[in-house]
């Protein structure tokens, strides 16, 4: 009888040892989560040279608008290029402010699931080494008992 | 859903550990006062940073974020004098503080938590907290020696119930583990 609980306490105690794994997986979704975190720092920096670019186009297409009004008739056509410019800048301007609103959105819930994975990791094993220390508790008291 | 009682318990933690840790000077004054969530959280301010970290149990998880929006008189604050650095960098330790406090302090109540480690986001994020379904939130102004003014957003998002129960807190007194284990 002392024989089998003695055994089935070491099995409990090998099992808790080797919940301790479980660190690897965390490991593992941290990485994930490192990488998902550059890349989306990587598209914020192409999100800032962007809006870069557009601010620029939304400059020349004004510009091009004064230049085509003070050469008056003779630049009709011109005028037609500059307001289609114009137009552009402005569609390119909003898709850019979608793209990082977007962005700063996945920010959040990027940031929110790898921290949560973290916190979450490290109260996970705690819990498994306190769990672990009274597995060893009980393995003393066991041994206590005679045979 | 959350309790009352959870509510004010997680709201009390929070302003003793700004009280607490936020000031670099245990004398200095803290003047904190409550606003409404949606407008700590709003991005009508100026553009900045802010500093966000995560405490985890099994049933919920606390996001405290900081608003960096003091400027460079915050930065010289919590970087001591030093106004070289990003105020990130200043105030990311100061930040691990506090929500080391809260985390110690909720573990009375909770015996399983864990917490992240600090991260920075930019202001226009907070457009967007309520995709993350929180339960409650809470919004502060931050007021140190007059001066020195950051907000704080307290987040509790949890897919179950969540309560601290008084019995909770009479089964946990002995303290429970904060993790020795460090991961990451």
């Amino acid at each position: 009888m002392a024989a089998d609980i003695r055994k089935q306490s070491r099995e409990i105690g090998e099992e808790v040892a080797s919940l301790k794994s479980v660190a690897h997986a965390f490991e593992r979704w941290h990485q994930d989560m490192n990488a998902l975190m550059d890349q989306n720092r990587a598209m914020r920096a192409t999100g800032e040279e962007l809006s870069l670019i557009v601010r620029h186009l939304t400059m020349l297409s004004l510009n091009a608008k004064i230049e085509a009004a003070r050469a008056g008739d003779a630049s009709r056509g011109f005028v037609v290029v500059a307001t289609e410019m114009r137009t552009l800048s402005d569609r390119a301007d909003a898709l850019q402010k979608q793209f990082s609103s977007g962005l700063h959105r996945n920010d959040l819930s990027t940031t929110a699931t790898f921290q949560d994975i973290q916190a979450s990791g490290k109260l996970m094993m705690a819990a498994i080494s306190g769990l672990e220390a009274m597995v060893g508790r009980l393995h003393a008291q066991i041994d206590e008992v005679p045979a | 859903m959350i309790t009352d009682q959870a509510r004010s318990v997680v709201e009390r933690i929070f302003a003793d550990a700004m009280r607490s840790h936020l000031p670099v000077d245990p004398s200095h004054r803290l003047e904190l006062s409550r606003v409404d969530a949606a407008a700590a959280a709003t991005a009508s301010a100026a553009p900045h940073e802010l500093i966000v970290v995560t405490s985890a149990s099994f049933a919920f998880r606390l996001l405290t974020v900081f608003h960096l929006r003091g400027g460079s008189v915050a930065q010289a604050y919590f970087g001591r004098g030093r106004t070289d650095g990003a105020p990130a960098e200043a105030f990311g330790e100061v930040a691990n503080l506090c929500c080391g406090a809260i985390n110690r302090e909720l573990a009375r109540y909770v015996p399983h938590l864990g917490m992240s480690t600090p991260y920075v986001l930019h202001s226009r994020c907070m457009d967007f907290l309520a995709d993350l379904s929180p339960q409650h939130v809470a919004g502060y102004d931050v007021a140190i020696e007059g001066d020195v003014r950051l907000g704080a957003t307290l987040c509790l998002c949890g897919s179950a119930a969540i309560d601290f129960s008084p019995i909770a807190v009479i089964a946990s007194e002995e303290p429970a583990s904060t993790g020795d284990l460090e991961l990451f």
